[in-house]
């Protein structure tokens, strides 16, 4: 049982609370550079897309 | 006596006595019991294809490393010098990414880039197992046991490695850990999916709209992704540089062979090294703990805690999407590449024989790669 009670030794309510602010931290922090990826991507593709050739606009003409 | 030096490391195993508190046991048995695991790790990489890569290295260099007074490690051992060499520095598995990253296509989230906050989603249980960790363990200790959620094996490797250090106790739990679950994806999936969605959600179709992407796009991402995660976490750089190299070289395309070496040679090369050389870290009297136990059931929770993170966010983006999307999607957010992609495709067919989940649950199971990559980084910011 000597397992059971030094577990219960090392157990820390107070570590457990802390670690909320790392949580908040670090999805947060992950949201943030993904939602700037996605707009960078958009971007990129808006960017990097062929425009469409005027010359088939004139030709319907 | 005579023939003493052949059994004689057998008897000083045997006399080596480990302490479990007032209990003490024989060092020899403890190392029995890791043949038996090394053992099972062999057996689920042939009998069950249970990614055999890693866990059939794994499992042996178990064994290897549990004979008494083992040659393979210690001062010249060649498992040890190995380590040295590729994980107490973190080479190996950032050189495993270059081939990783020249597998990947990432054309799919590309075509669909908001997919990829899903992928961000997938990584909530990386923080939710910290925080559950950190009731047990240190918080550097947590944070590593909590990027098992990852569930990408080198990315847990540099960050436990760079947090704990070689002489870590819980380094190879977490190690075999990371390496199971991923393959045990198909089995700790779908019932988390199904609690976490209604059958109407899980028959939700979704329309493939597929959007040319050209090269510049997927020349210049690799790039920028690079530039942006390693401006806001510098940490990441390795991580993610050498995972976004990998893809560069394989969409430049003036390095055919490059890529070619990078996705077979190079990756299957640091594959064997890297599999034999996690098992310096499991030596009997360090594996067999009452923290090994805690980090196997903690890493179970990540995986758990990554699929309902990453469903539940789905189901949030419906609320306000007016075209709704699959919740399920959500879950290939997990970093298990290809198999948590096809894992929700299956489940999605299963439902609904016409509804074709697979290009949208390979676009987040492979932002989920991306993220996971972030997560580490920031971990490392967070915590180094």
């Amino acid at each position: 049982m000597n397992w059971f009670i030094n577990l219960l030794i090392d157990f820390s309510f107070e570590r457990f609370l802390a670690s909320f602010e790392y949580m908040g931290k670090g999805m947060l922090g992950i949201f943030i550079v993904i939602a700037i990826l996605v707009l960078g991507i958009s971007l990129l593709n808006k960017a990097t897309t062929p425009k469409e050739k005027k010359n088939d606009n004139e030709n319907q003409e | 006596m005579f023939l003493e030096f052949l059994y004689k490391n057998i008897v000083d195993s045997f006399n080596t006595k480990v302490s479990y508190g007032s209990f003490e046991c024989p060092l020899l048995i403890l190392q029995v019991v890791m043949w038996g695991i090394g053992g099972l790790l062999i057996y689920l990489a042939i009998k069950k294809d249970m990614e055999p890569t890693l866990l059939l290295p794994m499992g042996f260099g178990a064994i290897l490393v549990n004979l008494p007074l083992s040659g393979a490690v210690g001062a010249h051992g060649p498992l040890t010098t190995l380590f040295n060499a590729g994980i107490s520095n973190e080479l190996f598995p950032l050189l495993l990414f270059i081939g990783i990253g020249a597998m990947i296509d990432f054309a799919p989230i590309l075509q669909n880039p908001k997919l990829m906050l899903f992928g961000a989603a997938a990584q909530f249980g990386i923080f939710m197992t910290l925080s559950l960790a950190s009731f047990f363990f240190t918080p550097e200790e947590a944070a590593s046991i909590g990027i098992i959620g990852a569930a990408d094996g080198p990315t847990a490797i540099v960050v436990g490695q760079t947090l704990l250090g070689e002489d870590s106790n819980i380094l190879g739990a977490i190690m075999v850990a990371a390496y199971s679950y991923m393959a045990l994806v198909p089995i700790i999936q779908p019932p988390i999916i199904k609690l976490c969605t209604t059958q109407k959600e899980r028959r939700i179709r979704m329309q493939y709209k597929g959007r040319k992407v050209t090269k510049l796009t997927k020349i210049l991402f690799p790039i920028f992704v690079t530039i942006i995660a390693g401006l806001i976490a510098p940490e990441s750089v390795a991580l993610v540089g050498f995972l976004m190299f990998g893809n560069l070289i394989r969409e430049c395309g003036v390095l055919e062979n490059l890529s070619d070496t990078a996705q077979h040679v190079l990756a299957n090369l640091i594959t064997i090294f890297l599999g034999i050389t996690i098992a310096t870290k499991m030596e009997a009297a360090a594996f067999l703990s009452v923290n090994t136990i805690l980090v196997i059931g903690l890493g179970l929770f990540a995986f758990i805690f990554d699929t309902a993170g990453g469903v539940m966010f789905a189901k949030l983006y419906n609320l306000f999407a007016k075209e709704k999307i699959n919740p399920m999607i959500g879950a290939a957010g997990i970093s298990a590449f290809p198999m948590s992609g096809r894992v929700v495709h299956k489940m999605g067919i299963k439902e609904d024989p016409q509804n074709f989940l697979l290009m949208h649950s390979m676009a987040v199971n492979v932002s989920g790669q991306i993220a996971s990559v972030i997560a580490g980084g920031l971990i490392l910011s967070l915590f180094a």
